[in-house]
């Protein structure tokens, strides 16, 4: 086997749909199907079309968090998104985690988990949480600028759950691929809550952390994306939207 | 897990025995801390006893690979178990950090 290689031959690589800098520009109509998605990867997170709800994709199953906090699973693989990010899982390690920790503490942890902070990370955490905090957002109009949109989202809190969050670590120089650091989305173990993370306390759980070399970006072509003007600075308001 | 130090040469072999996770590495660091502070260069790492290792124990010997460069020092790797040096291969470590058959070969290759 060669080196950073798995699955026949075809190295570990994240494949994005699109660039994050479409979306928080406004860009929430596009014509990928899930099914396009599915050939990439089986974990990982995105969003919906007209940013209807966060994504989930675990052990290759599509979940949609709604902005009312359902969540729906989607069998439907012609569902279209507009930015999704997504990997073949399967982790070079895993850690356990035995104690509370607040979540600045938990942060500095999970940094300490990934050996360089120049290349991308699948990191999928299992276990029970004393508190969650995550968000959703509602089904938006398009063209309206994602730090704008998500002043609208429904912000959910929960205690003593279970469930997985799933994600990515994205190196900081990468702002306008995907977003910089860590990207977590949750889905409790009875698929029934999930958002965006925002904040959590862990009680008790499993790490597993996958090392990425390789970046599979594709560039949407839709006239909006074609003729959009990208060079405006994003990142104040990538942050404002994610955290 | 234990640590264990023999000096051969010019080289400090530690032989490392059970797992290097998130509970172990601050110990082996701060072990390695304290070598390279005290002038020691070559460091070999024997991982023969070593079960497990975790991202976390590759972020701790990349970062002692880069400070003993830095000092014109090496850190070399020796008689991994094939769990442990597919970890190595997967992460592209492998391609970094010199990796030998047994302890002997690696002093040997210190020249």
């Amino acid at each position: 086997m060669s080196q950073r290689t798995k699955c026949a031959g075809k190295p570990d690589s994240l494949y994005l749909c699109a660039p994050v800098n479409a979306l928080v520009e406004g860009i929430y109509e596009e014509k990928i199907p899930l099914q396009e998605l599915k050939r990439h990867g089986d974990f990982g997170l995105g969003t919906f079309n007209h940013l209807d709800g966060e994504m989930v994709l675990l052990d290759g199953q599509v979940y949609q968090i709604c902005g009312n906090g359902q969540v729906n699973r989607i069998t439907d693989d012609s569902v279209l998104t507009p930015f999704a990010a997504v990997t073949f899982y399967h982790p070079l390690s895993h850690e356990n985690l035995a104690k509370e920790m607040p979540y600045e503490s938990f942060l500095d942890w999970l940094g300490a988990l990934l050996p360089s902070p120049n290349i991308f990370y699948a990191i999928r955490i299992d276990g029970t949480f004393s508190r969650m905090r995550a968000r959703s957002v509602p089904r938006q109009e398009n063209y309206r600028p994602l730090a704008e949109a998500a002043t609208g989202q429904s912000l959910f809190h929960w205690q003593d759950i279970q469930g997985t969050l799933a994600g990515f670590f994205t190196p900081s120089f990468l702002p306008s691929v995907s977003v910089p650091g860590l990207h977590l989305h949750f889905l409790s173990d009875d698929h029934g809550r999930g958002g965006h993370l925002l904040e959590c306390v862990p009680t008790e759980v499993r790490v597993g952390v996958q090392m990425i070399y390789h970046l599979e970006l594709s560039l949407p072509s839709s006239l909006d994306y074609l003729t959009w003007d990208f060079r405006r600075d994003i990142g104040a308001d990538l942050h404002k939207a994610e955290k | 897990m234990e640590i264990l130090k023999r000096k051969e040469k010019d080289a400090l072999v530690i032989s490392l025995k059970g797992r290097l996770d998130a509970v172990t590495t601050p110990v082996l660091e701060k072990d390695l801390t304290a070598l390279m502070a005290g002038g020691e260069r070559f460091l070999v790492l024997d991982l023969g006893g070593l079960d497990y290792i975790s991202s976390a124990g590759l972020r701790t010997i990349l970062a002692v690979t880069k400070r003993l460069r830095a000092k014109q020092g090496k850190l070399l790797l020796a008689s991994l178990k094939s769990v442990v040096r597919e970890v190595f291969d997967i992460s592209g470590f492998s391609s970094i950090i010199p990796i030998f058959e047994s302890v002997d070969a690696a002093i040997s290759g210190l020249g």
